[in-house]
């Protein structure tokens, strides 16, 4: 009885083994297929940031945005990720990597690197590496990048509007808040919007970390309206124009 | 030319969208019932182990599938392929295995096993400098490379067993398969992010040492997985080939001069061109392999009813054997696939990976299990000389299971990572889309 069995269900395990594979191998296939789309368009999709040239080379001039993906290297050697043709560059001068809610720059050999961080200061590598925010400004001899990160998480930042001028003019707004991007209807939407989420938020992380810090051009305390900007979560994110 | 669809989030949640595996789930229930109530009734008295084997091994996968799936967004059909894997070695050695405990302590192996695997997601999800953590795991490698020779004793012609005793119980482990996942992610540590010069020697003399050790303990099969998966990922992390072919050209240079200055490589060199010349003392264990697949044929001699004891180390070393004989050749074939089909995603895993580090990791993992699988099943079908290394997953082995999956866990991490990066695309470019709000 268990010999007639064993050999009728040899061939079911022939099938069932058949099937297997062909059934894994149509998703294994279907999944690859998938996978090779995304990887096409990882340089749009998975951006985290990008350095925006203030000084530049011959090739890359001032304004020139560079995309940042989780890490690459910064030289003048075709096989760089951020390739600069400048007499300051090294053939390989940096690396750079995510770390947490920054970059961490890693100078190669005695390459000259410098970061002059948004809030004031500079700062070198020590220890074979140096720190970046969003914000900073890296600094190669006499060229320069400003680091713009999309997914900070960046504190709750307080900013000042007076409320004298009424008038729609966004030329008089931009004198009275110079430094500041104008603010439109789409944005009031958006704060209200992100307080209202707040609200339902039960976290008490963003009550506890709202930047107070104002901004070094001074405005008129008097009338004030103090705004915040939803930029404490990583799921809230504004890219910069 | 085809022309190229506008990315779009809804494009973009169309590609993330992965198949659903639940087919396979259920396949690979029905199989792990059907074959363990099979050999419940292989005996004249019903076999009770086995009818506890057709109830715990559907819920155990079960509950391993839904246990990963809620701690981490893991690549599932990944997880059901080892699963399968697993059942297809408890069902064979419940089969073959002389002692009744053999399965029982497989069965063991492979909880302890999926336990690693998680180990393996979560330290492969670390956000530390893993340049420097390297240096800590190489500290650790090299005395557990070295411990056969304190602790071990010299089993069928090689020094890569340890001996522990702890309360009365003895364990004993092959440290070389711990060391292997240690070596991959020192390797891809120093080899990652476009390395320099003096970074690429200390990582390739890393592995040249352990290569050394090896050579010293005899253990000829890990050796050559260790080395050819240092080249390879030598070549991925810098693309020179000319450098990666001397490495092998170095590597064959030193096998020749070992094959003209050690005898017992001579003799498993002649066993290999000849076994027939002697098949009944050297010859004698790849003449019974051959014998035995070939007497399987297309769809095997039925589940319990093969002779694969007559094979020597027929549930470690020659497993593949005597799953041939028993289950066939079109069955053998289809585990050849399954094995093909991991190789298969790691290799996506490793193309998809936002970092060198884990893209480096993920090859390497994958390398180092398909070249494992290609050299015992060459091995077993006379296609290259024999080593003493297992079939991943399948053979009977603690240590190899749990470094394999230790291994696996760390391939599977980073399909969670590149999970996570990919919902946040998602998320970034549906924000985009909505103005902002």
């Amino acid at each position: 009885m268990y010999e007639t069995l064993s050999l009728w269900l040899r061939y079911f395990f022939a099938g069932f083994a058949v099937i297997f594979v062909i059934r894994a191998w149509i998703i294994t296939v279907r999944d690859n297929r998938r996978a090779r789309t995304i990887r096409s368009w990882l340089p749009e999709t998975g951006t985290i940031g990008e350095w925006l040239v203030i000084a530049g080379a011959s090739r890359i001039r001032k304004g020139t945005r560079l995309p940042i993906l989780n890490e690459g290297m910064i030289g003048s050697a075709r096989r760089a990720d951020i390739r600069i043709l400048h007499g300051d560059i090294k053939a390989e001068h940096a690396y750079f990597i995510q770390h947490g809610k920054g970059l961490r720059i890693h100078p190669v050999m005695d390459a000259p690197v410098q970061v002059e961080a948004q809030h004031g200061g500079v700062f070198y590598p020590s220890d074979g590496y140096v720190e970046m925010n969003d914000g900073d400004i890296l600094i190669l001899g006499e060229f320069k990048m400003v680091l713009t990160l999309f997914n900070t998480g960046r504190e709750n930042r307080t900013i000042i509007v007076t409320q004298e001028p009424e008038t729609t003019d966004r030329s008089s707004f931009e004198k009275s808040v110079p430094g500041i991007n104008p603010l439109d209807e789409q944005l009031d939407e958006l704060s209200k919007a992100a307080q209202a989420k707040r609200r339902k938020d039960t976290s008490t992380k963003t009550n506890n970390s709202l930047n107070k810090k104002k901004k070094s051009n001074s405005t008129s305390q008097k009338d004030a309206v103090k705004l915040e900007l939803p930029w404490q979560d990583e799921e809230d994110w504004i890219p910069r124009h | 030319m085809a022309r190229r669809r506008g990315l779009d989030s809804k494009t973009l949640k169309r590609a993330l969208t992965r198949a659903n595996p639940h087919f396979l789930m259920v396949a690979l229930t029905v199989f792990q019932v059907t074959a363990m109530l099979l050999l419940a009734f292989k005996s004249e008295t019903v076999d009770w182990q086995a009818i506890g084997y057709a109830v715990f091994m559907p819920l155990a996968s079960y509950m391993i599938l839904k246990t990963f799936i809620r701690l981490w967004p893991v690549d599932r059909t990944l997880v059901i392929l080892i699963l399968f894997l697993c059942s297809v070695s408890l069902v064979t050695l419940k089969d073959i295995a002389k002692s009744p405990t053999t399965s029982n302590t497989q069965a063991l192996y492979m909880m302890i096993g999926f336990v690693a695997m998680g180990f393996g997601i979560a330290f492969s999800r670390m956000r530390i400098d893993w340049r420097k953590a390297s240096y800590v795991l190489m500290a650790l490698a090299i005395p557990m490379a070295f411990s056969p020779f304190i602790l071990g004793d010299w089993q069928y012609g090689a020094l890569n067993w340890i001996e522990l005793s702890l309360g009365g119980f003895t364990i004993t482990a092959q440290p070389s398969e711990f060391v292997k996942p240690v070596l991959v992610i020192c390797l891809a540590a120093q080899l990652s992010n476009h390395p320099g010069i003096k970074r690429a020697i200390f990582g390739v003399s890393f592995a040249a040492a352990l290569c050394g050790v090896l050579l010293l303990q005899r253990d000829l099969g890990a050796l050559l997985l260790y080395f050819l998966t240092t080249v390879a990922m030598f070549y991925a992390a810098t693309s020179r080939l000319g450098l990666s072919l001397t490495g092998i050209g170095a590597g064959a240079a030193c096998a020749v001069a070992a094959y003209n200055f050690l005898p017992y490589i001579q003799k498993r060199m002649a066993v290999f061109m000849n076994p027939w010349s002697d098949p009944m003392d050297s010859g004698y264990q790849i003449v019974q392999a051959l014998i035995a697949i070939g007497s399987g044929g297309l769809f095997g001699m039925g589940l319990g009813m093969g002779l694969p004891r007559n094979i020597p180390l027929y549930h470690s070393d020659l497993i593949f054997a005597a799953l041939c004989e028993e289950f066939g050749l079109v069955f053998a074939v289809c585990l050849l696939a399954v094995y093909a089909l991991i190789f298969m995603r790691a290799v996506s895993i490793a193309m998809n990976a936002r970092t060198s580090f884990h893209s480096l990791v993920a090859f390497g993992i994958a390398f180092m299990f398909a070249l494992q699988t290609l050299v015992i099943v060459g091995g077993s079908i006379h296609l290259l000389p024999l080593t003493g290394i297992t079939l991943p997953l399948v053979s009977a082995g603690g240590s190899s299971i749990v470094g394999t999956m230790a291994g696996l866990g760390l391939l599977i991490g980073v399909s969670t990572l590149n999970a996570e990066a990919e919902a946040n695309d998602l998320r970034r470019m549906e924000w985009r889309e909505g103005g902002g709000i």
